[in-house]
């Protein structure tokens, strides 16, 4: 994959502070959300630090969301959400890389592994204040 | 395989592509179907179907998910699904619909000079020649998007038929 250039990466740090307390909200309506199981957004985790595709992700959620059965209920109350967030990247992304196809592709999934580290810290943060 | 179509293939304008453009078109599909069933008053294909998709495509590719396509819309006796699948084939297959899959990778290839014309050309030897050459190139391309289309198509079926909340 591409190498970003230093000044992408000071962008995409800057975007991940000006968005941190979006990621905090979302990690709040996570866990209102009854997404109770850690091993639940472990799993998301593991899947944004690992694809290759930014595409990857999105569709990671809304399987979750159009899985059947009681389990399901939590991702599908967070499912817009998060998916708005991930085109609010896509779109930082495309600006920050220029839409430089050699670049685009590590600055989403730069950008998204982030976002992933801020909202999944903050959830399993707040989880055993909400006890 | 056409030179010009494997550089293409392994260049990250390809990869961009399968996650953006691609991924757009296989969302809209998806929705589109959903919508035309809902119109005719038909509740949208059970989740079986759908994983008939993901089964078939690792297997067979989209030849394969033509061939079931076909003899689903066929066969079923069960309106909801024999309209899904007949959707399915018309998606993939139908020349004249400038949305279909065959008729769109026709066109990406041919505004890259990979796929030519035939009628163009004088003899009909040239013709047939150049007819292979563009079907062979078309179906690598879509054989090549396959994998992706058809992970963004179920998804966002998923999505639209369980995962999006009401109310």
């Amino acid at each position: 994959m591409a190498t970003l250039t230093n000044d992408m990466y000071k962008q995409i740090d800057r975007h991940l502070e000006s968005i941190y307390e979006n990621s905090v909200a979302l990690a709040g309506k996570i866990s209102q959300a009854g997404l109770d199981s850690k091993s639940q957004m472990r799993g998301f985790e593991t899947l944004v630090n690992s694809t290759s595709r930014f595409s990857e992700i999105k569709n990671f959620i809304k399987n979750q969301a159009g899985k059947e059965g009681r389990q399901s209920s939590g991702w599908r109350q967070i499912a817009a959400d998060m998916l708005t967030h991930l085109d609010a990247i896509e779109s930082e992304a495309a600006k920050i890389s220029n839409d430089d196809p050699e670049q685009l592709m590590a600055a989403k999934l730069r950008l998204a592994r982030g976002w992933s580290k801020q909202v999944i810290c903050h959830f399993l943060y707040s989880r055993p204040q909400e006890r | 395989m056409n030179q010009e179509l494997s550089r293409y293939l392994q260049s990250s304008e390809f990869r961009n592509f399968c996650d953006v453009d691609l991924y757009t078109m296989a969302c809209n599909a998806a929705k589109r179907i959903i919508d035309t069933m809902q119109t005719e008053g038909l509740k949208p294909a059970k989740r079986a179907q759908i994983q008939s998709i993901t089964s078939i495509v690792q297997a067979f590719q989209m030849e394969g998910l033509l061939e079931l396509a076909k003899s689903q819309k066929d066969k079923n006796s069960k309106k909801e699904n024999k309209q899904f699948w007949t959707l399915i084939y018309q998606h993939i297959e139908d020349l004249n619909d400038q949305n279909s899959l065959r008729p769109f990778v026709r066109r990406f290839l041919s505004e890259r000079h990979i796929v030519r014309e035939e009628k163009q050309l004088e003899s009909k030897a040239e013709q047939s020649r150049q007819k292979t050459l563009n079907n062979e190139a078309i179906w690598a391309l879509l054989n090549a998007i396959t994998p992706d289309y058809i992970e963004h198509f179920t998804s966002h079926y998923y999505y639209l038929t369980l995962g999006v909340q009401h109310g």
